[in-house]
């Protein structure tokens, strides 16, 4: 994991370990945040700030935890920020989400077209209940690590990713069969 | 371990948080419990399939180039210091985020209100007031006055007497003109 090195933060800039810092947290960071906004232009964004903020202030990284679970903090603040934002936007986005779904309802149910629903799915959520989701299913995050990195306590935690899976299992339609428990509709990639 | 906590620790149970003890004890309910069993395979069953959702959504993504310059340019820029108003909404984040610093705050502010209203109110003078009308001047005092009167009375054939004695505080104000010497005599309302 790349480390950012000691000394002047244009020192930092001009150094080669930047660059590796960058290559080496960029796209997992650019995946959890295209999760967390269901966008993947607000999602580059997102990382390219989340990146400038964290090289900017590594000093303040005081090893308490890995480097990318801290920069992964400072993503979740600026992507709370961000659904702040967009809350003061008003447009029917249920109603996209059902025509897409009804037009795409006739295609083939391929294991894309899953995924992708159920990243769909996941945008109806709550930021807090996306988030928990994302820190445990994506980031493989235990339940203390993720009450830590939300700031909450462990049941809480616990209570909204319960909270969360029950909701994706009513938003994601039956015929899909997702959540069964013989099996996923999924094969090992 | 009963079917109810089972159900409360599976999250812990799955990612072996558990203790050595807890932990053999829900594998040994687990292994006798039908209702359990299923539970837990329901669990991993959804855990795998939002794992592999949300991995077959994002493996396409990645940093783009661009993404990376910008990052590297913004960063080869000098960094400008926070602008004032910058400041003050850092400042009234970082209220927001801690409660009791805002109520401290807001506490130490009503001090300072109260008490510099106090220390004006004592600091004034009580009674000379001027007031300046047609090139005279007018001073207005209060005078302290106090009276003594006696009182006779007749009680089981005997006089007595008794002092009594009141206080009052009367306006009094003397004028002068502005290019002569004060009148001498002031005027009692």
């Amino acid at each position: 994991m790349a480390e950012i090195p000691s000394g002047s933060a244009q020192k930092a800039v001009d150094s080669f370990d930047v660059q590796e810092f960058i290559d080496s947290h960029g796209d997992r960071l650019l995946r959890s945040a295209y999760l967390l906004c269901g966008d993947e232009t607000e999602a580059q964004d997102l990382v390219q700030e989340t990146l400038i903020q964290a090289i900017r202030s590594w000093r303040r990284f005081r090893g308490e935890s890995a480097i990318y679970t801290w920069v992964h903090g400072i993503l979740l603040n600026l992507c709370r920020r961000y659904h702040r934002k967009q809350k003061r936007l008003v447009y029917d986005e249920e109603l996209v989400l059902k025509e897409t779904f009804q037009s795409d309802h006739a295609q083939e149910m391929d294991q894309d077209f899953y995924a992708a629903r159920l990243t769909k799915a996941m945008q109806e959520l709550s930021q807090e209940h996306r988030e928990v989701l994302i820190l445990r299913y994506f980031e493989n995050m235990k339940i203390d690590e993720i009450a830590r990195q939300t700031g909450v306590s462990s049941g809480t935690v616990k209570s909204r990713l319960h909270y969360a899976v029950r909701c994706l299992e009513q938003l994601i339609p039956q015929e899909m069969n997702l959540f069964a428990s013989d099996g996923t509709n999924h094969k090992e990639s | 371990m009963n079917c109810e906590d089972f159900n409360d620790r599976l999250p812990e149970f799955l990612e072996d948080a558990l203790s050595t003890a807890d932990q053999a004890a829900a594998r040994e309910h687990v292994q006798k419990c039908v209702a359990c069993q299923q539970a837990l395979a329901q669990q991993e069953a959804l855990a795998k399939t939002i794992r592999l959702s949300f991995h077959r959504e994002t493996q396409r993504l990645s940093l783009r180039p661009e993404t990376k310059r910008n990052i590297l340019n913004t960063l080869k820029r000098p960094e400008f210091p926070p602008t004032a108003w910058e400041n003050i909404q850092g400042f009234f984040a970082v209220l927001w985020r801690h409660p009791a610093w805002a109520g401290t705050v807001l506490l130490c502010l009503v001090l300072l209100v109260s008490g510099r209203r106090f220390y004006q109110d004592s600091a004034r003078p009580s009674s000379a007031q001027a007031t300046v009308k047609d090139n005279r001047i007018t001073y207005y005092i209060d005078i302290p006055i106090q009276t003594e009167m006696h009182v006779y009375r007749r009680q089981n054939n005997m006089v007595v007497d008794a002092v009594v004695t009141e206080s009052s505080v009367i306006e009094a104000s003397f004028s002068e003109n502005m290019r002569s010497s004060p009148s001498s005599q002031p005027r009692i309302n």
